[in-house]
């Protein structure tokens, strides 16, 4: 995980003051988390066996 | 077999290192599901180049298989098919594993290297005998 320095936060503080930077960190730490339909995609990449790679050509035309 | 293996592995190491230092915003449990994600999708690149190679000197029947024409051009044996569908059978029940290990951690976990490393391991095994399939070996 990623670190703000204090001197950093004390800066931002003062710019955007403390409602600002606190719906800042909020985002933040909300974008780096995972989703469950991220989590439910991932388990359902696991369901493809070696034989589902053996797909027949497609009829042309 | 062994310095291929060595190759892959270290390869999937880094990528595994690389996506759990990567993000520096995402919570542990969310680079555990970037690592396992890259690796699902190497793997899966891997399996459609061993099966385009599978393919070759074949055609496919009617009868739902994939049956030979061409000797000559066979690149992979129905034996070394079924070597790679026992291998990526235990990759694809690892990963399965892991990604619903990942789905239940909390945002806070922290241990999430020893979730990886089966599939990890799994995983290195696959695409180590798509090399040698590649090379004309295994």
């Amino acid at each position: 995980m990623g670190t703000i320095s204090a001197a950093k936060l004390v800066e931002a503080i003062f710019i955007y003051g403390i409602p600002k930077v606190v719906e800042l960190i909020g985002i933040w730490r909300k974008g780096g988390e995972l989703t469950l339909d991220e989590a439910v995609a991932l388990i359902a990449k696991f369901d493809k066996r070696a034989a589902d790679y053996l797909v027949p050509p497609t009829p042309a035309g | 077999m062994s310095i291929l293996k060595h190759r892959v592995n270290a390869a999937l190491a880094l990528v595994v290192v690389l996506s759990l230092t990567a993000c520096v915003s995402a919570t542990p449990q969310k680079r555990a599901h970037q690592a396992l994600d890259t690796i699902a999708t190497t793997v899966d690149g891997g399996m459609q180049v061993a099966a385009a190679l599978y393919k070759e000197g074949r055609v496919y029947d009617p009868a739902g298989k994939w049956v030979i024409v061409s000797p000559a051009d066979v690149l992979v044996t129905d034996a070394q098919w079924d070597k790679l569908a026992g291998i990526h059978e235990k990759y694809r029940l690892a990963g399965k594993a892991a990604a619903i290990s990942i789905k239940a951690l909390g945002p806070d976990a922290h241990d999430i290297s020893a979730i990886l490393s089966d599939v990890n391991a799994a995983a290195t095994e696959v695409l180590a005998l798509i090399e040698l399939f590649k090379k004309g070996g295994a």
